[in-house]
């Protein structure tokens, strides 16, 4: 079963056991085990939209007994396809923002300094290009480099050679 | 607009990096992520860019003349690429072939337009736009960017163009499916040229080369799952998801030597 929601697609699976009678061969009504196991597709798909958790809730026997009991909170019943996994949390981007590679530029243009040796050294001190840089790398670069005045003239700093 | 060299400079994704990394995430790290140095220049990427700049040339001159040119202006620019790229440092793998088919090709291109050429509204147009996530709405930090091969006009509407050189015909899950065309679409719009058509021209590298044209379209859901791929593909990329898809591709590859040692 699949439903969608401003855009959110949630795919629950349902079952239920077949009815048979006394002999436990003849099934009685397969077109209402059909029908329950829609159902139980149904309000899977709909909790994993938030969608009335009260429909979830645990169905009791005349007894008091649990016929069934939801699913895990994080979705990996077994019976729950890949599809109706909540979104995990997304974690940060690690690469270098478009103002930090833009910095380096700048600061590279404002010192003389050759861009081909700036990024030669960037590769030789990380293994990657400008662009792949993380933000924290940038950040390194780019104190690095504004500590790199032109009136040092041989266009050292720390560990960097950015004159090339 | 800023040309297109100027436009890289920036932050920036390209459609020719997604399909890279879709192709062989590995490929794209030692390409692009690394910087490794290629061990050649396959010949199919230099008959690709000299025909390229063929087919540029032609249309630059019907924009600017409304008349086909001689088929001479398409053979030069083709010649002058292709010597671009043998001065180069790289040798060129199995290039021998290269002029006789371009040639070749060019004048299959040639033949099936000089006669009625196009109403050209823009050759090898540059675009940058922004992308925003699907999931959290923010706008990336990269910006996608690259070129629109053709732009002309047709019944009274934009139809953007792109060219390929192909060893066969496109299968029309190929058409339809081709991310490039979803990307077009989509920038064609914030370029202001409204909802534009979207044609193919295939020039097929078969023992009696063909040009085929397939007129074809997208849907919103088609760019969506365009954003969707590419800011999949960027987080994999910060995640260093590089491993390697070994197959039939890999005779072509600038960097196998150096990936088998990896």
């Amino acid at each position: 079963m699949k439903l969608t929601a401003a855009g959110l697609i949630k795919t629950g699976i349902g079952g239920t056991a077949i009815t048979r009678g006394e002999d436990n061969k003849t099934v009685l009504s397969l077109a209402d085990d059909i029908k329950m196991a829609e159902a139980d597709a149904l309000k899977r798909a709909c909790r994993l939209l938030g969608i009335g958790s009260e429909l979830y809730a645990t169905e009791q026997d005349d007894d008091g007994g649990v016929i069934s009991s939801p699913p895990p909170a994080n979705g990996n019943h077994h019976q729950d396809g890949p599809h109706s996994l909540p979104p995990s949390p997304l974690p940060p981007r690690e690469r270098l923002t478009s103002a930090q590679l833009n910095a380096i530029k700048a600061i590279a243009r404002k010192q003389n300094l050759d861009p081909a040796n700036v990024r030669r050294q960037i590769k030789k001190d990380y293994g990657v290009e400008i662009e792949y840089l993380t933000k924290r790398q940038a950040s390194e670069v780019i104190t690095d480099l504004d500590g790199n005045k032109p009136s040092n003239g041989n266009g050292t700093n720390g560990n960097h050679a950015w004159a090339g | 607009m800023a040309n297109l060299s100027e436009l890289r400079e920036g932050l920036h994704v390209s459609v020719s990096q997604v399909k890279t990394y879709l192709r062989c995430p590995r490929q794209y790290q030692m390409r692009y992520v690394v910087g490794a140095e290629p061990e050649f220049m396959p010949a199919n990427l230099v008959l690709g860019s000299a025909v390229h700049e063929g087919l540029a040339a032609y249309y630059r001159s019907v924009m600017t003349t409304s008349e086909s040119p001689e088929f001479a202006v398409c053979m030069a620019a083709f010649h002058a690429t292709l010597v671009g790229f043998r001065k180069g440092k790289l040798p060129i793998n199995d290039g021998d072939k290269i002029e006789a088919q371009g040639e070749a090709l060019l004048k299959v291109f040639y033949e099936s337009t000089y006669e009625d050429p196009p109403n050209v509204v823009g050759v090898e147009v540059p675009f940058t736009i922004e992308l925003p996530d699907p999931v959290t709405g923010e706008i990336l930090e990269e910006r996608l960017v690259g070129a629109l091969d053709l732009v002309v006009e047709q019944d009274k509407k934009n139809v953007v163009g792109e060219h390929k050189t192909a060893a066969k015909k496109w299968s029309k899950d190929q058409i339809q499916n081709d991310i490039q065309l979803s990307a077009y679409k989509m920038v064609a719009r914030s370029l202001g040229l409204g909802q534009v058509g979207l044609r193919l021209q295939v020039l097929t590298k078969t023992k009696k080369p063909k040009m085929i044209v397939e007129n074809t379209d997208r849907t919103d859901r088609d760019e969506r799952e365009f954003i969707e791929i590419v800011v999949g593909v960027l987080r994999a990329i910060d995640a260093r998801v590089f491993f390697p898809i070994r197959n039939g591709m890999c005779g072509g590859c600038t960097f196998q030597r150096r990936c088998e040692n990896t």
